[in-house]
């Protein structure tokens, strides 16, 4: 009847077929074949169906339907799934904490201590006084057309994001710059977080972690954002120079002197280039975290498009992008006054 | 010799298509959720075979398919408009003559409220009204599962939650992002044996798979209800959630070209129950919308069979008997 | 002059490859460079390398990029380890030093300038100057002192609050040498220290090194492929080649008595005259000879000598030592030292 029944014949596997049944509810093609009557057999070999699962099962019952595949990876998670989130749950509980005290102090703090605090942490950074007001001013624009609750959230699930990306990627960044071996494992897991679309890795863990908790999207940013990160201090570490290395080793450094006082020094221009890159990306992440109820901007950005309220979603998309470029200027900032120091 | 060959190859090569001329382009939308796959897909088989029209899916949702429809004039079917999502919008485009509905796609319409799991409700009756669960808001874990942002529902719900002064009685509302993690907070409470306690809607997967309880908000009150649909209602009152419509609609410039396939999809009409019970079965046999359009067409053909006029009726001869 | 030897260096050969101990065998029976290469995929390094290296000398290691010489100062502080071979620091095997040993001997008693500075770019000049110090754990405040000192010693006073890249190179070596000096080591290992710098600026710092050797008396091993700085600068000359040594001794000797074409081939494009010195040329005092045409010092060069003489080749010259007759030089004789090396070579054996 179908197309591979000589192939399993040929093998002598048709007892071994017909012990299973097919068990997969009948498909679209098949209805249309019913309706057509018996012109089921593909005539010419132009329509010979490639060999697949789904197939070869018509061909032969046992042989499993690649639904079964899906459901088998579904079932093997779930298998997994208590014990893993048993030890997930307890080691990324602090990350809830810090998303909602920094959520909570954000929003509790009157706007009239919030503002001069941030300006003054941007003074602190990057020494510019024209820079401070851009920011001031772009602040203050916010809160003014209302938006300001929105982008304090946004930016309190950045801070803590970026934060726990450097203090997470900068220790495997130079654990990766140590060991050749390290980095050949540790590379395709970064290629692999940065080309998967976030949504793929957001469906493991909404089966992990109870959706209602904030660190469901703290973790999905954190995958996300801190592959730059760990990049660039690998690489940071690895292109100090040879010579200075060198020097250091003739006068007898430990290999903890040379991190803390050569190497992470030397670094530091490519460390800070990564941790510029990282904050870039948890912004861009914000949006979809809001899909795992992450507050912020982005709840308004999925709102104007549910609703197509164009004003709603562009309002809000402008007041990522000031965001943006407020965190992207004072991260190069302080970036290029590290770069003055260190020139060679 | 080599023209030959290549008319050969055109020949091999070319689909046998659906072409009985009598129908022509239909666009058809498929939105994002489980019953309206199913209802788009077994509307598209019949039109195709039955009416021979070329059907076009498009992935859409219900408020970009309005306004859709309202700027271009495309897809010509909306199928499975839940009128209190598309709201006001809708209205102006039947007012204005441009949309036609054609009748309730389900029947006697999608249910909306606020749900507790049944197994909570039966270990504490109490709780199966909402003076129950303000009273012992620790009973269903202190957390009200709000709709996403962007939602229909989150409007009703907020203004309900400020005419109850929900929060008052120590309730967080937690604002879901998405359908899914509302949909799979709700799953992995009731996995878990859990209290929980939100709002959802059906005929869906979740409320067919999971024995829910719908909490009593009081009773029905249409006036209310029309007014908590406004955003930041100055005094929203109480009112549970009615009914819900769903219709089938189209333009009424497809009515003109097509008076048949409209009078078949005004008799489209899917029992809720049926619904519930297909999407039930979808989701245990891990069945995709498709699948559950074909099951379906193959077991209720003394349903659908009464949709079709007569010539429909003999083109889909071999699937009927 | 007897002088305790510091360093020794016996046997010492360094390969590079995958299984240097395999290559060793054919090296050992024989095998050169451009076969190892060829047939074994290593590349020789070192060669059955032997020399002694005396306390408060500045021994010269000169030979073309590829020789091996920098190769061969890394083993002195085992930057790299060698193939075979003993290395004896104070009659110390530190082959078997542990990683503390070994980091102890870096710390306290070697330092080493390095020929492309190597500073650390993100500390001021006061710092680096302290690097050594500061490894050993000390506070900036413990050694201000002592690298104000030497920074001012080196010509860099008023420059300590200044960053590496705001000097220019020969500042900034003069920095490297300040920071080996802070580290108060006996040892100083100078790997081609001035090879990146102006030839007029080399100079000065040649004169530098030589000034501050004079107080110090350290043991400091130079690399450099420069004859003339060699030349100038070396107690004890050896000269590699291809990972070989091809003759050691006193530089003098070594200009004089060339052991290989490779070296007469050297030594041939260089001034003689001014680096050839009077104690390699005198004769021993004769008091026969009473007509001197003055009194010179043992360390002139020739050059100043022919100046002296206003080209007369008939005079005699008396050699003085702190008041004492050590010698005579007859101009005949420097004017045969004069001669080039090949021409020379069958030349009697003059005093050393």
């Amino acid at each position: 009847m179908a197309t591979y029944d000589s192939f399993f014949s040929s093998l002598g596997l048709e007892q071994w077929c017909s012990e299973g049944q097919s068990s997969g509810p009948m498909s679209m093609a098949d209805l249309l074949n019913k309706n057509k009557g018996e012109s089921a057999e593909p005539a010419s070999i132009w329509e010979l169906p490639f060999p697949s699962m789904d197939a070869l099962n018509e061909s032969c019952a046992a042989f499993p339907q690649s639904r079964e595949l899906t459901k088998g990876l579904e079932q093997g998670f779930l298998a997994v799934k208590d014990s893993l989130s048993l030890v997930l749950d307890p080691i990324t509980q602090p990350l809830s904490w810090f998303l909602d005290g920094a959520l909570y102090a954000m929003l509790n703090t009157p706007w009239w201590i919030v503002i001069p605090l941030l300006l003054a942490v941007v003074y602190v950074v990057t020494k510019s006084w024209k820079l401070m007001l851009f920011v001031g001013g772009s602040i203050v624009l916010l809160a003014f057309i209302d938006h300001y609750d929105y982008a304090m959230q946004t930016l309190a699930i950045i801070f803590v994001c970026a934060f726990l990306c450097v203090l997470l990627g900068v220790p495997i960044g130079i654990a990766m710059a140590r060991s050749n071996t390290l980095q050949r494992m540790i590379v395709p897991i970064l290629d692999m977080l940065q080309t998967l679309p976030p949504f793929v890795y957001l469906i493991p863990l909404i089966f992990l972690f109870s959706v209602t908790e904030s660190k469901l999207y703290g973790i999905a940013i954190i995958l996300y954002a801190i592959v730059p990160v760990i990049r660039l201090t690998n690489l940071g570490i690895r292109l100090v120079d040879k010579d200075v290395i060198e020097a250091a080793d003739a006068f007898g450094m430990t290999p903890r002197q040379k991190l803390y006082k050569v190497q992470i020094p030397l670094a530091l221009p490519n460390i800070m280039a990564g941790v510029n890159q990282t904050i870039m990306m948890s912004l861009a992440m914000v949006v979809i975290a809001s899909l795992v109820s992450a507050p912020g901007l982005g709840v308004l950005v999925l709102r104007g498009i549910r609703n197509l309220e164009l004003g709603v979603g562009l309002v809000s998309g402008l007041g990522i992008v000031i965001l943006a470029v407020i965190l992207d200027r004072v991260t190069k900032a302080s970036l290029a006054r590290i770069n003055v120091s260190q020139k060679q | 010799m080599r023209k030959l060959k290549s008319a050969a190859l055109l020949c091999a090569l070319s689909v046998p298509v659906a072409a009985q001329a009598d129908c022509g382009e239909v666009s058809i939308t498929e939105m994002g959720w489980a019953s309206n796959t199913v209802v788009t897909n077994v509307a598209t088989f019949i039109m195709e075979q039955g009416y021979g029209c070329d059907v076009t899916i498009v992935p859409s949702d219900t408020v970009p398919a309005v306004t859709s429809v309202a700027e271009n004039g495309e897809p010509d079917i909306v199928t499975e408009l839940w009128l209190n999502s598309a709201g006001e919008a809708y209205l102006r485009l039947e007012e204005q003559g441009k949309v036609e509905r054609l009748g309730k796609v389900l029947e006697p319409g999608g249910v909306e409220g606020w749900w507790i799991p049944t197994y909570l409700a039966e270990e504490h009756p109490e709780l199966k009204t909402i003076e129950g669960i303000m009273a012992n808001p620790e009973l269903v874990g202190g957390r009200f599962n709000n709709c996403p942002d962007g939602w229909g529902c989150r409007v009703v719900s907020d203004n309900l939650i400020r005419a109850l002064d929900l929060e008052e009685s120590g309730i967080d509302v937690f604002n879901h992002g998405s359908g899914e993690t509302l949909a799979s907070s709700m799953a992995s409470a009731v996995q878990n044996e859990e209290p929980w306690f939100g709002y959802y809607w059906g005929p869906t997967v979740p409320l067919g798979k999971y024995d829910m309880t719908r909490v009593d908000l009081g009773e029905v009150k249409p006036d209310v209800h029309q007014k908590n649909q406004t955003p930041d209602v100055e005094n929203p009152g109480v009112s549970d959630f009615p009914a819900a419509t769903v219709l089938t609609s189209i333009t009424t410039s497809f009515k003109d070209r097509e008076p048949e396939v409209a009078e078949m999809l005004s008799k489209l009409t899917f029992k809720t129950e049926t619904m519930s019970a297909i999407l039930a079965w979808m989701d245990s046999n891990n069945a995709s919308g498709e699948e559950a359009a074909v099951y379906y067409l193959t077991n209720n053909s003394d349903e659908w069979s009464t949709w079709l006029n007569d010539s429909a009726k003999e083109r889909l001869a071999n699937v009927l008997n | 002059m007897a002088k305790d030897i510091k360093i020794s260096i016996r046997n010492l050969y360094k390969i590079f490859g995958p299984t240097p101990d395999v290559a060793l065998e054919h090296v050992r029976k024989g095998m050169g460079k451009a076969e190892l290469l060829e047939q074994q995929r290593h590349v020789l390094g070192l060669r059955d390398i032997n020399v002694d290296m005396h306390d408060g000398e500045i021994t010269v290691i000169m030979g073309l990029s590829g020789s091996g010489k920098s190769t061969l100062i890394r083993h002195l502080n085992r930057l790299i380890e060698p193939t075979a071979g003993e290395i004896k620091m104070d009659g110390e095997d530190i082959m078997s030093y542990t990683e503390e040993q070994l980091r102890k001997l870096r710390r306290e008693r070697m330092s080493m300038v390095f020929q492309k500075f190597a500073l650390l770019p993100h500390k001021t000049v006061l710092e680096n100057a302290g690097m050594a110090k500061d490894i050993r754990g000390y506070t900036t405040s413990d050694f201000e002192a002592d690298a104000r000192k030497w920074l001012a010693r080196v010509g860099l006073e008023g420059n300590e609050y200044q960053y590496p890249h705001q000097l220019s190179g020969g500042m900034q070596q003069r920095v490297g040498i300040a920071r080996a000096l802070v580290s108060d080591a006996p040892i100083m290992l100078m790997d081609e220290a001035f090879s990146a710098l102006d030839p007029l600026i080399r100079s000065d710092m040649q004169d530098l090194l030589l000034e501050l050797q004079g107080e110090l008396k350290k043991t400091i091993v130079f690399i450099t492929h420069d004859l003339d700085e060699a030349l100038k600068l070396a107690d004890h000359l050896v000269i590699l080649k291809d990972g070989e040594v091809v003759q050691q001794g006193d530089p003098q000797e070594i200009l004089l008595n060339p052991g290989d074409p490779y070296i007469v081939d050297f030594i041939s494009d260089i001034n003689r005259a001014r680096v050839l010195r009077v104690r390699s040329v005198m004769s021993p005092p004769d008091d026969g000879d009473s007509e001197f045409a003055g009194d010179i010092s043992e360390k002139d060069n020739l050059e100043s000598i022919l100046l002296k003489s206003d080209g007369d080749m008939s005079l005699n010259f008396r050699v003085v030592r702190d008041g004492q007759h050590v010698g005579t030089l007859h101009m005949k004789d420097l004017a045969k030292a004069l001669v080039p090396t090949a021409a020379s070579a069958d030349r009697d054996k003059t005093a050393a």
